[in-house]
């Protein structure tokens, strides 16, 4: 039965791939419709077990940082990539990495969940360590509450070895605490940057908010310097592990927001049993994750594509990565399908008005242009609208500088659109790798 | 700047502020900044001293269901003064959660009550599925454009005045076709967008009240392209 199911979702993935819908999870929803223990019976072949990672933010990336610091040392990771991370996308990439014969080579796993789905994965294959970054505002109309998200994270609570969970976001910081029966550790980080990181009882306010859930020396890794410097791209990170020793990495990812997911990633390592010193160094030839701070040049043209799902990933975006430095070619791409929210009204928890005073050049566009357009104007800010992907990819690359780079920041479904027509202009790995 | 200065209560911004609905106090700050007129915004928080007769316009956003409860609560304790700034013509606009808490009750699906004020007539009961999507509305301050995410269902007493007619999407109840309620100068509504920035009338007609109060010369007219663009594409979406 297993290696049938395993010989179906490969036909179904060739077969997607060759109408050109390489990435998508319908193989993996044909399985979980016939088999969906699947998933247990694929993972359980991996000695080491398996490692969830949720969260509002972070976790495409946090995956990538700790799947290239456990294959540096010399783990082989089943890990799904292109941000698949639903039921369907799990046994996807599964059934994508296993042999014909049914064999999954590997020695762990690293999978991105979804928040809604972690006690249902949980359930299904009784993880190793769950580690959970943050608990932010994020699409209303598709995942509800905050507060009823967390509720369904702490169901998962009772169904892993161990938690790795962050100490500087109360709502995270609520499934370990009181919970003695869970092995938790703790990431946080340093007070003096925690106004970057904002918790969302915080996002409004500007404030650093609560205090952190656990005494300094009680952190298993703290996150005490993020220095980006004059190279773009790029920051130096200082991690203090317990013990008090001290690591410093240099990460080629931006955004102190990278810095917490390293961060996060680091204190995995730790309960896995991995020593941090050596793993690092497979960070060097660490690229962005897909659609996060990916650098694509057309011709001579630089740009850089951010990703934005929430309030306080596009406002993180904004204080770290634009309202500091010169100013910048800057598009906007807002749609409004279901992937990305259908409702817009979180455009308005965003901190646009941080950008207020520059001479930036703004274009927006997507299916919501004209509300993001709305938005800028509410805070003083001009912008050219071109809502068809095509044009505003046209006009940005015609409005960057050759010296500068244009900043192009899109909800999920217009990175994946722009992605494609940018690949189409240039060479770009496809999205399923 | 004129010498002329509005203030705003703003409710409960730290229970009830999930749905972007700040973004009515940015709009109304806004349109009357660019007319020159200054806007104090005041944080009423559960316990704080406040008299609702004594602002121009009090605003109340929608939240979560646990903020929700404890809002109810401090909102009896405001009551009498509430309803006496509505009879005074304070202009008031209030979304979702507390639009239903300034009706006579709210019941959840699971049966438990959380007493209202009674500004507006009317009840709401938690349904089990949640009436979510773009909406437009027709109302007296033109077509208004937004979109609902909720799950209780709010039905109008009779004589109980609606802010319009649902022209797409659900209203208050899925049914009857109203949308929001009216009394006096207080408006609430399901609708979030937020809905004040695509819907520059209604921003206007709030502004105009609370400066009419003051005895003050009326609304400089302001150039809504923008605002229109947005809002003639948000009727357009699912």
């Amino acid at each position: 039965m297993r290696v049938l199911m395993v010989w179906v979702g490969k036909v179904l993935i060739a077969v997607t791939r060759l109408r050109g819908g390489g990435g998508s999870a319908l193989p993996g929803l044909v399985i979980e419709r016939l088999w969906p223990r699947l998933l247990a019976a694929q993972l359980a072949q991996l000695p080491d077990g398996v490692v969830l990672v949720t969260g509002t933010n972070g976790k495409t990336t946090t995956v990538k940082v700790l799947t290239t610091m456990l294959e540096h040392a010399d783990r082989r990771v089943v890990t799904n990539r292109a941000g698949s991370n639903m039921v369907r996308g799990l046994l996807s990439a599964v059934v994508e990495q296993s042999t014909w014969t049914g064999h999954l080579r590997g020695d762990i796993a690293v999978l991105e969940v979804d928040e809604p789905n972690v006690p249902l994965v949980a359930a299904l294959i009784r993880p190793r360590l769950l580690v959970v970054l943050n608990l932010h505002r994020d699409q209303l109309d598709r995942y509800g509450e905050l507060e009823r998200t967390a509720t369904l994270i702490g169901e998962a609570v009772g169904m892993v070895d161990a938690l790795v969970v962050n100490a500087d976001d109360p709502l995270v910081a609520g499934l370990a605490t009181g919970r003695p029966d869970v092995e938790a550790s703790w990431f946080g980080t340093d007070p003096t940057l925690r106004d970057q990181l904002p918790d969302d009882a915080s996002l409004l306010v500007g404030s650093s908010g609560a205090p952190a859930a656990v005494p300094p020396e009680q952190l298993t890794v703290c996150l005490v310097a993020a220095d980006e410097g004059a190279r773009p791209a790029e920051q130096d990170v200082v991690l203090r592990l317990d013990e008090d020793r001290e690591l410093s990495v240099a990460l080629p990812l931006s955004g102190v927001f990278n810095a917490s997911n390293l961060a996060a990633a680091t204190a995995a390592l730790l309960v896995l049993g991995v020593e941090p010193d050596r793993a690092v160094g497979g960070l060097t030839t660490l690229t962005p994750a897909f659609g996060r701070g990916e650098h694509i040049t057309v011709g001579d043209r630089s740009l850089v594509l951010q990703l934005v799902k929430n309030p306080s990933s596009f406002t993180q975006v904004i204080r770290t990565q634009l309202a500091h430095g010169p100013d910048r070619v800057l598009a906007v791409a807002i749609n409004d399908e279901f992937a990305d929210g259908r409702d817009v009204s979180w455009l308005w928890d965003v901190d646009i008005e941080a950008l207020a005073g520059r001479n930036d050049t703004v274009v927006v566009g997507g299916t919501r242009a004209t509300d993001m357009a709305l938005r800028f104007k509410y805070a003083d800010i001009d912008c050219e609208v071109c809502p068809e992907l095509d044009g505003l990819l046209d006009r940005t690359l015609e409005l960057a500088r050759p010296d500068g780079v244009a900043v192009v920041v899109p909800t999920y479904t217009a990175m994946l659109a722009l992605r494609a027509r940018l690949g189409r202009r240039t060479e770009l790995a496809g999205f399923w790798e | 700047m004129s010498d002329l200065a509005l203030t705003l209560a703003h409710l409960y911004p730290a229970q009830m502020n999930i749905y972007g609905d700040r973004g009515n106090v940015i709009a109304l700050r806004k349109r009357l900044g660019w007319r020159g007129i200054d806007l104090h915004v005041v944080e009423v928080g559960p316990g704080d001293r406040f008299d609702p007769t004594a602002v121009d316009l009090i605003f109340g956003g929608g939240g979560q269901d646990k903020g929700q409860v404890l809002v109810a609560e401090d909102l009896q304790r405001r009551r009498a003064g509430l309803l006496e700034a509505c009879e005074a013509g304070v202009a008031l606009l209030a979304i979702c959660g507390t639009y239903q808490l300034l009706g006579r009750r709210f019941v959840t699906a699971t049966g438990e009550e959380l007493a209202g004020i009674g500004l507006f007539g009317l009840e709401t009961t938690g349904g089990q599925d949640r009436l979510i999507g773009n909406v437009v509305v027709d109302s007296p301050f033109g077509e208004l454009v937004g979109f609902e995410n909720h799950g209780g269902r709010t039905r109008l007493d009779d004589g109980q005045e609606p802010l319009g007619r649902v022209r797409k999407g659900h209203g208050n109840d899925g049914e009857s076709g109203f949308e929001g309620a009216m009394r006096h100068h207080a408006v609430g509504t399901y609708l979030h967008g937020p809905v004040l920035p695509k819907n520059p009338a209604l921003s206007d007609a709030l502004l105009g009240w609370a400066l009419a109060r003051r005895g003050a010369v009326e609304l400089a007219s302001l150039d809504d392209t923008v605002e229109r663009a947005a809002a003639a594409t948000a009727a357009t979406r699912p």
